[in-house]
């Protein structure tokens, strides 16, 4: 044995590694000194003992890919669905729908009520317009002869099916009556 | 990614990945799960990889980010295998005293150490990593790294020369 002192723990952790990376006199010390080969040797043999522990088998490896192909293919499938992307465009669609069907819906309910108008005009053309004309009508006295006129128009407008006519005269009378 | 070149990837890399994992968790199972994320993410982020940093301290900053992220996640996002692993083990000593007999004297010792300490041992001992690529991944000195683990040395010899003693 060499009359240097032991490894120290500097020198031991390089020791593990290559040996070479040790200076030449700590080299010579490790070579000639037992008790410090026989510590190195343990030191190795434990580190050696855990890396055969924490080895995976070759199997279990293969286990663990497959079973990350099989996640990774549910994963995709199910980003196709619910995705960030993929719900991006599914709220852009639904924005995209609202669009045009609002204008649409609205545009139906007023062709319903122009419909329901020009039936209730079909059925009872003494009813709908009248009662309309007669509320327009504060001074008694005025009412009389406008709602006789009203009937006229109304009945021209019904037979017509022109409604603008009505609301042209409704419009003027109106008008005169305010002056 | 493609596939076929991530499984290329996987050939070259997955029994350290493996190790590394493995050496920092509590079970096979846990492992396992910790894996399937750590494949995951070098999946999706492979690309990002421009190896500004090295390949191997981009992998340890992979597998630490994903062991601690599943160990904070609450009980119930646990797979079945291992919340089953996890309820069975507190009130069973036989498989406490198994999975004890599973590490080695060295992992045992080494699970004493400080945190830091371990950590370093484990990456130059386990993981084979240089000092350098210690230094890089714990975004240390290298003169710290270098302390740290010597330091660990120190306690590890003391160690086992005291089992060896008895």
């Amino acid at each position: 044995m060499s009359n240097q002192e032991h490894m120290s723990s500097e020198e031991f952790a390089t020791a593990v590694a290559p040996t070479e990376m040790l200076p030449a006199d700590r080299r010579e010390h490790l070579r000639s000194c037992p008790a410090c080969q026989a510590e190195l040797a343990t030191f190795k043999r434990e580190i050696a003992r855990t890396a055969e522990r924490l080895a995976p088998e070759k199997r279990q490896l293969q286990r663990i890919r497959a079973k990350f192909w099989q996640e990774t293919a549910t994963t995709r499938a199910t980003s196709l669905f619910f995705g960030p992307r993929a719900l991006s465009a599914m709220a852009a669609v639904l924005l995209l729908i609202l669009a045009v069907a609002y204008p649409l819906s609205q545009r139906k309910t007023l062709d319903e009520g122009t419909e329901s108008q020009q039936t209730i005009m079909a059925e009872r053309p003494d009813y709908s317009l009248t009662s309309l004309a007669s509320n327009l009508f504060d001074q008694e006295e005025e009412k009389e002869p406008l709602l006789a006129e009203v009937i006229n128009q109304e009945t021209l407008a019904a037979a017509t099916d022109d409604f603008e006519t009505f609301l042209t005269f409704i419009n003027s009378e109106t008008t005169g009556a305010e002056t | 990614m493609d596939p076929q070149d991530f499984n290329k990837f996987l050939d070259n890399q997955q029994e350290a990945l493996y190790r590394m994992v493995r050496s920092r968790t509590a079970s096979e199972q846990d492992c396992e799960d910790i894996l399937q994320d750590v494949y995951l993410k070098i999946y999706q982020n492979y690309e990002s990889f421009q190896g500004q940093a090295q390949l191997s301290t981009w992998l340890y900053k992979i597998c630490r980010s994903a062991i601690s992220d599943y160990y904070r996640k609450p009980w119930w996002k646990f797979s079945f295998a291992a919340r089953e692993e996890r309820e069975a083990a507190p009130n069973n000593p036989e498989q406490l005293l198994s999975r004890k007999q599973e590490q080695t004297a060295l992992q045992e010792i080494v699970a004493g150490l400080p945190k830091r300490e371990q950590e370093i041992f484990r990456l130059r001992y386990f993981d084979n990593f240089s000092l350098d690529e210690i230094a890089e991944g714990q975004k240390i000195g290298l003169s710290t790294a270098k302390t740290h683990l010597y330091r660990a040395v120190a306690k590890v010899r003391n160690k086992l020369r005291e089992r060896d003693d008895e």
